[in-house]
């Protein structure tokens, strides 16, 4: 049953998004002979924010400073902005450790690809959604007096949904504000959460030499 | 450069320092009393009901065999398999929300006729009547074979019966004594030990022929065994009693005479009562070597388990 509705609900999604692009072709003059080629675009993004723990840190703060940064891709027809992009995301959580523990401390690093939907990217202010898959590298360090130095890096898979709006400040740049909710896979099949508040820049250095604003 | 490309540079450092920055939590400790001159301990089970959130029981004793147990989260570090995991809190093990299921595996063979039956039975009873009212207990009698003459109860007339109504005579099957405690332990959750004794040297066992393959059976069950050799053991007798319990992170007794046996396993028993827990997050999967690291003022020690499947 949730499997049919999740299936419903992105059919839905899907349906609006290609209405919404017809409307917003109409509006901004785009014809079918535009479809011919594809243009591909590509950018960089930084983003920081702040990154709340909620299932499976008891030990650490719950919520603490992240960053990051992201690299685009997108196809679009010459005179469009694409709908779809994938992104390549590294993050960084540094996972504060609460005072107690001696000589601990941990940070984990995220390298995740995301499928990214954005239904209207015409818009000056347009909202985007999409899952996203990777690696979630956790760092556990330890300095005292009976252990000597150690760490070590666990490697689990995890997924995130992501969720925000784009911002358009120039032809190139736009603000992104997003919320990013992650889920990773830990030993004994438990599923640590967290979700990170953000605010960051896309930069799209390299795409079509049209610009519909033009 | 621009004014955008600035922006996006100063974002992309900003985002850079919050990478560099490595956060160490401030440590708590507690320090040792200055009348504790050694310290010695070991890690009795590992609790992995709530994985990835397991339980490290740690029995530590000071030079007079008194349990210790005032520590604080600074005090432990634990590594599995050689790589830190993150330790989130120490305890003493509350008796009421843990309790004990503890197998007493008693020697009944031809060696401990008359007298010493008579006082291996008054130290037993009095172990039964110490017990907590949730602790539960079983009783194993051994002797050429292995009897489990009163299975998991907490009704301790029904124990001190299966204690004193037990007859003796023939050879030690002290392996499969342990090995039985050890399978019927291994179904039942929370804390859970081995307490067996003996008088003499293991001859007569069919399913442990040996010694590691007993210490192996008990490890892969999680569990400790504690031992006592009663009155004066040979070279054999005694390696086997001190390595079962080394080995699966037990501790040995020495009852040199058979009226100490009733101090020895009141001794053991306050061990037990007086655990120490620390709790960590795995983040391993399988069987594993884990070693709980102890920074206790002047005291460095480690206790090992090897645990899960």
């Amino acid at each position: 049953m949730k499997k049919t509705t999740a299936l419903f609900l992105f059919l839905l999604v899907l349906a609006a998004g290609s209405l919404a692009r017809a409307e917003e072709d109409q509006r901004f003059g785009i014809s079918d002979e535009d479809t011919s080629k594809k243009i591909l675009w590509l950018g960089v993004g930084g983003y920081g924010g702040m990154n709340f723990l909620s299932k499976g840190y008891d030990q650490h703060k719950k919520s603490d400073y992240m960053g990051g940064g992201e690299i685009d891709l997108g196809l679009a027809e010459p005179r469009r902005t694409p709908q779809f992009r994938l992104r390549l995301n590294f993050d960084y959580l540094p996972l504060a450790i609460e005072d107690g523990p001696y000589g601990l401390s941990e940070s984990m690093k995220a390298l995740t690809v995301g499928f990214y939907y954005n239904p209207r990217p015409e818009q000056d202010l347009s909202f985007f959604v999409g899952p996203g898959v990777g690696y979630y590298f956790d760092t556990v360090a330890v300095n005292s007096p009976a252990t000597g130095i150690k760490s070590n890096t666990y490697n689990f898979l995890g997924v995130n949904f992501f969720g925000g709006a784009r911002w358009r400040l120039s032809d190139a740049l736009w603000l992104v504000p997003e919320l990013r909710f992650h889920l990773v896979r830990e030993p004994g099949n438990f599923w640590a959460t967290n979700y990170d508040l953000q605010i960051g820049l896309n930069y799209i250095f390299y795409k079509s030499e049209y610009k519909k604003w033009d | 450069m621009g004014l955008k490309s600035k922006f996006l540079l100063l974002l992309l450092v900003a985002a850079g320092l919050t990478v560099a920055c490595e956060k160490k939590s401030n440590p708590i400790l507690d320090d040792p009393d200055s009348a504790i001159v050694a310290l010695s301990g070991v890690c009795t089970q590992v609790d992995i009901t709530n994985m990835p959130k397991n339980r490290a029981f740690l029995s530590i004793a000071d030079q007079n065999d008194v349990p210790v147990y005032k520590f604080s989260v600074g005090n432990f570090n634990v590594m599995e398999d050689d790589k830190p995991v993150v330790v989130t809190g120490v305890s003493k093990v509350d008796n009421n929300a843990d309790p004990l299921s503890v197998v007493l595996v008693l020697d009944r063979s031809g060696s401990m006729g008359g007298s010493p039956t008579d006082e291996l039975n008054i130290a037993a009873s009095n172990f039964v009547d110490q017990l907590g009212p949730a602790d539960e207990a079983e009783i194993i009698n051994f002797d050429t074979e292995v009897h489990v003459s009163q299975g998991f109860t907490r009704d301790h007339t029904a124990l001190k019966n299966a204690i004193n109504n037990a007859s003796g005579g023939g050879s030690t099957a002290l392996f499969d004594g342990i090995g039985t405690a050890a399978n019927d332990l291994s179904d039942r959750n929370g804390r859970k030990f081995i307490l067996a004794m003996t008088d003499g040297v293991e001859n007569a066992s069919q399913s442990y022929t040996s010694r590691n393959s007993l210490i192996d059976f008990v490890n892969s069950k999680g569990l400790a065994a504690f031992t006592v050799g009663l009155g004066f053991l040979s070279p054999e007798s005694e390696a086997d009693l001190q390595n079962i319990a080394s080995d699966t992170g037990g501790r040995y007794f020495t009852a040199p005479n058979i009226t100490d046996l009733n101090t020895v396993f009141q001794k053991a028993l306050k061990q037990f009562n007086n655990e120490v827990e620390v709790n960590f997050r795995t983040l391993s999967d399988g069987k594993r070597h884990m070693k709980v690291y102890m920074n206790y003022g002047r005291f460095t020690d480690s206790f090992e388990k090897v645990y899960g499947n």
